[in-house]
C-alpha cells in the first residue's frame, strides 16, 4: 500500500492494459491448425489413379467438379456428372480454349431441369440448374450477367511455362490456407469449421485426389479484423507455404489479405464482398457475386415480390462497403423505391448505437431495411427494434447473416428476414447435392450443418479450380485455367467464370429466408439473378 | 462523511439536471434517453470499478468477465438445463462471487504488497483467462437470453420506448449506488474498508483483519459484476465470449475515472454521462462521417478528464 502510484500514472497503464484487453475480448482462439485435413494423401491415390484425375464413375459432386473443368458444352448433359465426366479433368486444361470468349454474358437460357452439377460444363445445363439464369437477361443487369470488368484491367499471369510457383503443392499434396472470422464481431462455432473444413477434401481423396493430389486445409482465425487478417496470411504464405489462399467471410479482412496476396503473388480467392479495393488485383477472384452484384436482385425482390417502396440502407461504416451504398442507393431509385434512410454504423457498434439506430429506423417508418453488417450488429439492432415496437423487413447480400447461428440467436427479433448467400440452406441441400450430406455423415458422425455447407461449397468450387489447373499445377497454371473463361459450377456456390479481366465471375445467388418457428434459415429461391 | 455524501449528491444531482436540460433544448431529447438507458449498464460495470479501487486501489480488469462467467452460467442453468430463473439467477451470481473469490485468494493477496501495477496486469491476465475459458467451453457463436422482464412498450419518453427491463437496470443502477455509498458512509464495515484502503497497518492494529475484507470486497465486486451481467445482456440481443468485457468495460472504465474513481454517486453520473455523450455522438448528424464516432467520444471524454480535471467529477484533489 506504500507503494501506490499516483492515481494518472495508474490510469494511464490502465490505458494501456484496457487496449490488450478489448483486443483479447475480440477472441483468442487463432491457430488452429489441422494437418490432418486429407486422409493418407497420395498413398491411396498412387494405387489409384495416378494422374488419371478423379476417375470416372465419382459420384456427382467430384464429376461435376470434373466436369466444369471440362468445359465445352459436351459434358452440358445434366447429371452426366458421372463416369464420363471424370476424364474432363485431365483435359481440361486443354479442352477449354473455345470456352474463353464471354464469360460475363454468360448463362444462356438453357433449360436443363436436371440438376447435376455437372451442368456447369456447358451453357445450357448451367441455366438449367439456374432457372434464373435464365432469366438472367431481365434483371440480371450488374450481378446477373455475371462478372463485372471493373476499372484497371488486372496483369494476367504468366502462362505456365511448365515449371511455375509449385509452393504447396508436392506429388501427393496441395496445401491452401483458410482465414475466416472464428471470433471477434462476426463469431462462428470454432467447432462447425473445424467439422466442415476437411469433408470435401476427405471425399475426394477417397476417390483419388486432384491429378493424386490431396488437400490439406491451414486455417486460421482472423478475429474478424483486417491488421489480423493480414498477420494470419502472411503467416499461411510465408511460413505454412500455402499455394493458395481463401477468405470465408468479411469484407475488410478479405480485402487486406487479397492485396497482401496479389502482392506475394499468390491466388487468393473468396466469396463476393466487395469490388472497391479488389479491382485490379491481378490474384484476385470472387467464387460468388459481389454486395454490388447482389443489389439488383434485392432491389428487384422488394419491389416486385415484396411490393415495398419504402426501404432503409444501413451498412457497417467502412470504406470498403461505400460502392455497395452507391449500388444499392442507384438500383433502389431506379427501380422507384423510396430510400428513406440511409446510414452507417460502426463495425463493433455500441448498445447505445443500435439503439438509436433502431429509433431512427423507426422513425424513418421504412418497411424493408437493407443491411450489411456483421451478424452480431444485425442481431443487436433487431433485438432492439423489437424494443422499438418495430420490426421491419430485413434484407441484405452477404455470406453470413443468412446462417442458422444468426437464426437461432436473433429470432424472434429478426422476423422473417432474407438474405442473399453464395450457398443454399440446408433444406434443399440433399436435392442439390447428395453427397454433402452421406460425407458429412461419414467423416464426422452426423448430421451437417450450414458452416459446413459453406465449407463444402466453397472446397468443391476450388476443387474444380485445381482440376481445371491440370496436372503440372503451379500459382501459374491455376491462374491461366481460371482466366481461360470455362466456367465453374458445383450446384452448391453458383456458376462463375473469369477472364484476364473479369474476377466477379459469378452468376446468381441463393435467397434464404429465417424461420423463426425453427430457429433457422430456409431457401426460398435458388440460383437466382432477379425477380 | 455524511456531508461528503451529501455534497456529492448535490453535485451529480446538478450535473445530470443541466445536461439534460441542455439536451432538451437543443433537440437532443432522443439522445438523452437513449443515453441514461444504455449508460446505466456502463454504471453498474463502473461501481463494481470503484468498489475495488476505493477499498485497494486496484484497477480491476476482470471485472467484466466476473459478469460475463454470470451470463453464461445463467445461460447454462436456465436456457439449457431448465433450472427455473430465479434459482438460475441465484446460482448464475454465486458462480459470478466465487470466480471473484477465486481471484482474489489466489491472484491478488499473494501479490497484495506488490506494486498495484503488478495487480492491475494480474486482473488483466484473470480476464484474459477468463474469455479463453469462455471460447473453449461456450465457442465464440453468438447466443441469446430472455429478459427477466419481457414487456417492452410500458413507457416512452420523448418517443423512444423504454423497455422494463432497461428500466430494471437503470433502476438497479441508482439502487446500488445510494446502498454502497450508505454502507462506507454509514456502517462501521464500510468505515474500516476504508481505513484498510488507506492505512492497512494501522487498521490490523486495530484488530481489523484486512485479509478477510479483502474478500468481502472482491465477493461484492464479483456479486456487482454478475448483476450487471445478467441484466444487460438481454438488452444487448446477444453475448459471446468477453461481452461486457469488450462492450461495457471501456465505457465503464470511463465512467468511474469521470465520476472520481473513489466515488459511487460518481459511478452512476459517470456511467450516465458516458452513456448520453456516446449516444449524442452517434445521433447527430455532425459526426455521421466519423466511423465509430460513440468509441472515440468515449475516448476523448477520458482523455478530457485524466488530463483536466484527474480526481473527476466528483472525486477530491
Amino acid at each position: 500500500m506504500t507503494r501506490r502510484p499516483s492515481k494518472v500514472a495508474a490510469a494511464r497503464g490502465a490505458a494501456v492494459v484496457l487496449a490488450l484487453l478489448l483486443a483479447a475480448a475480440c477472441g483468442q482462439k487463432s491457430n488452429v491448425r489441422d494437418s490432418s485435413a486429407a486422409p493418407a494423401a497420395g498413398d491411396a491415390t498412387a494405387g489409384g489413379n495416378p494422374g488419371g484425375g478423379p476417375a470416372g464413375g465419382s459420384s456427382a459432386a467430384t464429376g461435376d467438379t470434373v466436369a466444369t473443368a471440362g468445359g465445352a458444352g459436351a459434358a452440358a448433359p445434366a447429371g452426366a456428372s458421372t463416369g464420363a465426366a471424370g476424364p474432363a479433368a485431365g483435359s481440361s486444361s486443354a479442352a477449354t480454349p473455345g470456352r474463353a470468349t464471354s464469360p460475363s454474358g454468360g448463362t444462356s437460357p438453357g433449360a436443363s431441369p436436371g440438376n447435376s452439377p455437372a451442368s456447369a460444363a456447358g451453357p445450357g445445363s448451367a441455366a438449367g440448374r439456374t432457372p434464373s439464369s435464365a432469366a438472367g437477361a431481365s434483371s440480371g443487369g450488374a450481378g446477373g450477367g455475371g462478372g463485372k470488368a471493373a476499372g484497371p484491367v488486372p496483369v494476367p499471369a504468366p502462362p505456365p511455362p511448365g515449371g511455375g510457383d509449385r509452393t504447396g503443392v508436392t506429388d501427393t499434396k496441395i496445401r491452401i490456407g483458410i482465414h475466416a472470422p472464428i471470433t471477434g464481431a462476426a463469431p462462428f462455432p470454432q467447432n462447425a469449421f473445424d467439422k466442415g473444413k476437411d469433408v470435401y477434401w476427405k471425399m475426394l481423396a477417397e476417390k483419388g485426389g486432384i491429378f493424386g493430389r490431396n488437400v490439406e486445409v491451414v486455417f486460421r482465425d482472423d478475429q474478424f479484423n483486417p491488421s489480423r487478417a493480414v498477420q494470419v496470411c502472411r503467416e499461411m504464405v510465408e511460413q505454412e507455404k500455402v499455394f493458395v489462399l481463401l477468405g470465408a467471410a468479411g469484407s475488410e479482412q478479405i480485402t487486406a489479405c487479397a492485396r497482401y496476396a496479389n502482392s506475394m503473388g499468390v491466388p487468393y480467392l473468396s466469396a463476393g464482398v466487395n469490388e472497391d479495393g479488389l479491382t485490379g488485383l491481378s490474384s484476385y477472384f470472387a467464387t460468388s457475386q459481389t454486395y454490388a452484384q447482389q443489389s439488383p436482385v434485392l432491389v428487384s425482390y422488394i419491389a416486385n415480390k415484396l411490393h415495398k417502396t419504402k426501404i432503409a440502407i444501413v451498412l457497417n461504416n467502412t470504406p470498403a462497403l461505400n460502392e455497395t451504398q452507391q449500388s444499392v442507393t442507384r438500383e433502389a431509385q431506379a427501380a422507384g423505391l423510396n430510400i428513406v434512410r440511409n446510414s452507417r454504423i460502426g463495425k463493433n457498434a455500441s448498445d447505445s448505437e443500435l439503439l438509436s439506430e433502431a429509433n431512427a429506423l423507426r422513425a424513418s417508418g421504412a418497411e424493408v431495411v437493407y443491411l450489411l453488417t456483421s451478424p452480431v450488429n444485425f442481431i443487436k439492432l433487431a433485438t432492439n427494434a423489437q424494443a422499438q415496437a418495430y420490426s421491419p423487413i430485413y434484407m441484405g447480400p452477404g455470406i453470413t447473416n443468412g446462417l442458422n447461428i444468426v437464426a437461432e440467436a436473433g429470432c424472434p427479433a429478426i422476423g422473417s428476414a432474407k438474405f442473399l448467400s453464395p450457398f443454399p440452406q440446408l433444406d434443399v441441400i440433399d436435392n442439390l447435392d447428395p453427397d454433402y450430406q452421406k460425407s458429412y455423415q461419414k467423416y464426422n458422425g452426423g448430421k451437417g450443418d450450414d458452416i459446413g455447407l459453406a465449407e463444402w461449397g466453397l472446397s468443391k468450387v476450388i476443387g474444380s479450380m485445381l482440376q481445371a489447373a491440370g496436372k503440372d499445377l503451379s500459382r501459374q497454371s491455376l491462374v491461366a485455367a481460371l482466366e481461360s473463361g470455362r466456367e465453374f459450377g458445383t450446384n452448391v456456390y453458383p456458376l462463375v467464370s473469369y477472364s484476364g479481366s473479369i474476377r466477379f465471375g459469378a452468376r446468381s445467388s441463393h435467397l434464404l429466408e429465417a424461420d423463426c418457428s425453427t430457429r433457422s434459415y430456409k431457401t426460398i429461391a435458388q440460383f437466382t439473378n432477379g425477380f | 462523511m455524511p456531508t461528503v455524501l451529501s455534497r456529492s449528491a448535490l453535485t451529480s444531482t446538478a450535473i445530470a439536471v443541466g445536461l439534460a436540460a441542455a439536451l432538451v433544448a437543443t433537440g437532443s431529447s432522443q439522445a438523452l434517453v437513449i443515453g441514461i438507458i444504455t449508460g446505466a449498464g456502463y454504471g453498474l460495470v463502473a461501481l463494481g470499478l470503484v468498489l475495488v479501487y476505493k477499498s485497494s486501489g486496484v484497477f480491476n480488469f476482470a471485472q467484466g468477465e466476473f459478469g460475463t462467467v454470470a451470463i453464461y452460467a445463467l445461460y447454462r442453468v436456465h436456457d439449457k438445463i431448465g433450472v427455473p430463473l430465479i434459482p438460475a439467477i441465484v446460482i448464475a451470481l454465486a458462480v459470478s462471487v466465487a470466480m471473484a473469490l477465486v481471484t482474489e485468494r489466489v491472484v491478488i493477496r499473494p501479490l497484495f504488497d506488490a506494486p498495484r501495477v503488478a495487480l492491475l496486469v494480474a486482473t488483466a491476465g484473470v480476464a484474459l483467462l477468463a474469455i479463453s475459458l469462455e471460447l473453449w467451453l461456450g465457442e465464440a457463436r453468438p447466443r441469446f437470453i430472455q429478459p427477466a422482464l419481457g414487456r417492452l412498450n410500458r413507457l416512452s419518453l420523448f418517443d423512444v420506448a423504454v423497455s422494463d427491463q432497461r428500466m430494471l437496470v437503470l433502476a438497479a443502477l441508482v439502487i446500488l449506488a445510494v446502498v454502497l455509498a450508505l454502507f462506507f458512509s454509514r456502517t462501521n464495515l464500510g468505515l474500516a474498508i476504508l481505513g484498510v484502503s488507506q492505512e492497512p497497518v494501522a487498521t490490523e492494529l486495530m484488530g481489523i483483519s484486512v485479509r478477510r475484507l479483502s474478500s468481502f470486497i472482491w465477493a461484492l465486486t464479483g456479486l456487482l459484476a454478475g448483476i450487471a451481467g445478467i441484466l444487460t445482456a438481454p438488452v444487448a440481443g446477444s453475448f459471446a465470449p468477453g461481452f461486457l468485457t469488450s462492450t461495457a468495460l471501456i465505457p465503464g472504465f470511463t465512467a468511474a475515472v469521470l465520476g472520481g474513481m473513489k466515488s459511487l454517486p460518481g459511478a452512476f453520473v459517470g456511467g450516465i454521462v458516458v452513456g448520453v455523450a456516446q449516444s449524442l455522438a452517434v445521433s447527430s448528424p455532425a459526426f455521421h462521417s466519423i466511423p465509430g464516432a460513440g468509441s472515440v467520444m468515449i475516448f476523448v471524454l477520458l482523455l478530457i478528464v485524466l488530463t483536466v480535471r484527474p480526481q473527476g467529477l466528483l472525486g477530491r484533489a
